[in-house]
């Protein structure tokens, strides 16, 4: 397998791939400009409801489950589904996983497993990526965790410092970060009536809360509230993010990455193709297709691509076998996933399912392989300690290891 | 040290008479605050004194009804100052039972519906067995041992919920032991071994989970095991029939961790914190600030056969429940020690239902409803309340609730109702003299906002 990373520019990767084998890596980071440094920044393209491999990145034409699903050839080294030409042409800026397997079928588990690297635990929560990666970079007037279109987990035992900023409507969120500003007053007349009961507590908590009073009142002084609005953005550059909903908040996104947001998800439902999966998931890569390919390509052409991990992902795979209801249902085995950006090999395909698409043919990832890959990225180490509320001690990820395709470290 | 060998008697007989004549509960009162007392001459600590009536009936009112107290209610108790007359009232009140409800709603399941649940159905069902009288150590044998469908049966939610972890959640709920750690390895500071987790996963491999037209039922498969070979519990008994759950729960509502569990959560929910804090945590390296104080109260709690009402009421008579709130010169001794009040968050349901009366709009449940998962906020929907006073809010939280409209007709009654007025409505006090100062040059919408989003009205103290 070719990879065209190593080709271009040997040099630079055997560069950084050293600097990321040591714990210091990140004192390098400032002074990258280009070429492929640690990442700062987070791109997530969350497909909600678990999106189906065979028909989008691991395409079996001419197989019984390969459905009409037709292929086409993209800029890396392997071919994609046809329905998503416009990524086809990306291809060499991003890697895929197609080795990668999970057992949690249920949406809730896969959903936070795939979203923490850990499962399920109630009375053991965990911290978001985003959450963990607000925590893990240097603090900012803008909120650091941002979804859109969706809710994201949470900050577990790193604090409500590191909650997800959720936008299920960006321009109400506008308006509400507006009404701050218009009410300045107001809230200095609080912190005014509110000074006698606070210089009197004693209490962790009534001061996390007065901070987080102030906090939103310089919130509305930044320009976070501004990269929220599209307004500015003409009609070609909204054509080319196809008009949509979904294509709307990814220009969002690509907004708040720029104002200095560091992990940003944007969320596309309709993915829990139970039925009718055809249809379904060829309306989705319409509306996935262009702002995804708009996106690299506009990362790529600014140059923060070069520090910001994107990601393409969602519950779980779905069965290569086509259900009575012409649909798939969950397949937790293979889990597909799109990666690339900052400091990861692109181009490349990792790891293959066999012909038609019922497991994976040799060498296999775990969920927590992934988020060593993406820390290490990032320059975490993935077996970094923590303690939980409750004194526990633990780590970044839980026993993951790099996988060595995508990234030459540790 | 917790517990290992198996103590029916100490509890199942309560042998705990009560002294001869005069009030139960005054006298379960005193005993309590009698060994705070010792302990506080011991360490020489000066505890502070009673607080006033009016933070008492805040504080009282958002402990037992869920709210802050109506203009109505504030008159009415500056007129009779009776602490335990009001105390008696609001425990025979409807919004006790409901209040408590969702309390525990709260921290045994938590706020959303995961896992195909009805949160709320479990809800009524608690408010229920209060209403009834029925007893913590019998609800939780209903708990434990619940079949039938999510729909039907609100008890069977919560093994529903906890599907995944049945036996963590419940040592962790209902004896307040974590067997977390033991998932994987043995406890590394106390007695419970990886063994110990697998036989209690063993009482519930009974279950069986199925969706029948979306709603989950569960059932038990019959288990069919000799003598030997079934599961002990962590005292180290074994069960005596196939019935594992049945088995079960006789074990937990019957060993003593259970009732020291009941004791000290009850005792949090009202002090702000545990005997044993955080509550969810009983163990070796974390013992009970005062040990003779854990055994007092478990004994009122037993001699009480595990009913809700009497505990409360008689923490709630205490001293120690209605001292000021501990100041910026308080000991953490003393307030560890529960000689200082600790102050603590409002919970989502308190905090909707407060600014619902504080800016007089009608209680429409599905609105209230609405508000209450917005308060909760969509990150945490998921997460786990055993702690109750964790504070949770985010700044978009925050942003969210100084967003609302405070409405036209709190802005109406704002501007025609005098300062003194507006800060009993939202405060439960008058405004001191400099407050008037500082208010005197702003518009009174103005004010309603800045006290409706400040710490004071945000925080129980």
């Amino acid at each position: 397998m070719i990879n065209r990373r190593q080709l271009i520019g040997g040099s630079v990767g055997g560069f950084f791939a050293f600097a990321a084998r040591n714990r210091f890596a990140h004192l390098f980071g400032d002074t990258v400009a280009s070429g492929n440094g640690l990442a700062k920044r987070c791109l997530v393209l969350w497909m909600e409801g678990g999106p189906s491999q065979i028909d989008t990145f691991d395409p079996k034409p001419g197989t019984e489950n390969g459905g009409p699903t037709e292929t086409i050839g993209t800029s890396g080294d392997f071919q994609i589904s046809g329905l998503l030409p416009t990524v086809a042409q990306q291809m060499h800026n991003l890697s895929l996983i197609r080795n990668l397997t999970s057992d949690e079928g249920d949406h809730l588990r896969a959903r936070y497993h795939l979203h923490t690297g850990f499962k399920f635990v109630p009375s053991f929560p965990r911290p978001a990526l985003g959450s963990l990666i607000s925590h893990e970079t240097p603090a900012a007037v803008v909120p650091k965790y941002v979804t859109l279109g969706g809710s994201g987990f949470g900050p577990a035992y790193l604090g409500s410092d590191h909650a997800p900023f959720t936008i299920e409507n960006t321009q109400q969120a506008r308006t509400l970060l507006e009404n701050v500003r218009r009410r300045g007053k107001r809230l200095s007349l609080l912190r005014e009536l509110d000074e006698p009961f606070n210089s009197r507590q004693n209490d962790h908590r009534v001061n996390t809360r007065r901070a987080l009073l102030e906090k939103i009142e310089s919130l509305a002084a930044t320009k976070f509230a501004d990269s929220l609005s599209i307004e500015g953005i003409s009609n070609s550059e909204r054509a080319r993010y196809g008009n949509s909903q979904f294509g709307s908040r990814c220009l969002v996104a690509r907004n708040l990455l720029e104002a200095g947001v560091n992990f940003v998800e944007v969320q596309l439902g309709g993915w829990d193709t139970h039925a009718n999966n055809f249809a379904s998931v060829k309306r989705n890569c319409e509306q996935l297709d262009r702002p995804f390919g708009a996106l690299v390509e506009d990362l790529k052409s600014s140059g923060l691509y070069d520090d910001t991990l994107i990601i393409w992902m969602g519950e779980f795979g779905r069965t290569p076998a086509i259900n009575g209801r012409m649909g798939r249902d969950h397949f937790p085995s293979i889990t597909p996933v799109v990666i690339g950006g900052g400091p990861i090999n692109t181009g490349l395909a990792v790891g293959q399912s066999n012909a038609n698409g019922t497991q994976i043919d040799g060498n296999s990832y775990q969920v927590a392989d992934l988020f060593a890959t993406i820390l290490s990225a990032f320059g975490i180490a993935p077996d970094k300690e923590f303690t939980t509320d409750f004194d526990s001690p633990t780590h970044a990820t839980e026993e993951g290891t790099v996988i060595s395709e995508l990234l030459e470290s540790v | 040290m917790i517990f290992r060998s198996f103590d029916f008697s100490a509890l199942i007989v309560a042998a705990f008479v009560a002294a001869a004549g005069g009030d139960n509960f005054t006298t379960h009162s005193q005993r309590i605050d009698l060994v705070l007392q010792q302990r506080h001459e011991a360490e020489g600590i000066t505890p502070l004194p009673r607080c006033n009536d009016l933070t008492f009936l805040r504080r009282v009112s958002l402990d037992l009804l869920g709210r802050i107290p109506t203009s109505e209610e504030i008159t009415q108790f500056e007129l009779n100052p009776d602490r335990a007359a009001i105390i008696d009232s609001m425990l025979e009140s409807d919004e006790f039972e409901r209040f408590v409800s969702e309390v525990w709603t709260g921290w045994l399941l938590g706020y959303s519906n995961a896992f195909n649940t009805d949160r709320e159905l479990f809800r009524i069902w608690i408010e229920r067995e209060i209403a009834n009288d029925v007893n913590f150590q019998e609800m939780t044998r209903k708990i434990i041992t619940a079949d039938g469908s999510v729909a039907a049966k609100g008890q069977v939610n919560f093994l529903a919920r906890h599907r995944y972890n049945p036996a963590v959640t419940v040592s962790r709920s209902f004896l307040g032991v974590r067997l977390e750690c033991a998932q994987c390895h043995d406890h590394p500071f106390d007695r419970w071994t990886q063994d110990d987790y697998r036989q209690m996963r063993r009482f519930f491999s009974t279950m069986r989970f199925s969706n029948r037209d979306g709603t989950i039922m569960l059932q038990d498969r019959n288990a069919n095991n000799r003598p030997g070979n079934r599961p002990t519990f962590l005292t180290g008994s074994e069960a005596l029939t196939n019935r594992y759950r049945e088995e079960l729960a006789l074990y937990v509502t019957n060993c003593k961790p259970f009732g020291r569990n009941f004791a000290n959560r009850i005792w949090y929910q009202l002090m702000g914190r545990g005997i044993v804090d955080p509550p969810d945590d009983h163990n070796q390296e974390n013992p009970p600030c005062d040990r003779k104080l854990l055994d007092q109260v478990t004994e009122i709690a037993v001699t009480e056969n595990f009913q809700v009402k009497p505990l409360i009421r008689a923490i709630c008579k205490t001293e120690a429940y209605q001292r000021q709130s501990a100041d910026s010169t308080t000991s953490a001794t003393a307030i560890n020690l529960f000689a200082a009040r600790q102050i603590k968050p409002l919970l989502p349901e308190q905090y909707v239902d407060s600014l619902l009366i504080a800016t007089e709009q009608p209680l429409d449940s599905r609105r209230r409803r609405q508000m209450i998962r917005r308060a909760v906020g969509q990150q945490n929907l998921n997460e786990d309340f055993q702690r109750t006073w964790d504070y949770r809010e985010t700044v978009q939280q925050l942003l969210e609730k100084t967003n609302v409209e405070i409405g036209k007709q709190t802005s109406q009654s704002a501007r025609e109702e005098s300062l003194e007025q507006l800060y009993m409505r939202i405060l439960t006090r008058r405004p001191t003299s400099e407050e008037r100062m500082a208010c005197q040059d702003h518009d009174k919408t103005d004010v309603a906002f800045a006290l409706l989003f400040g710490n004071e009205f945000f925080f129980n103290h």
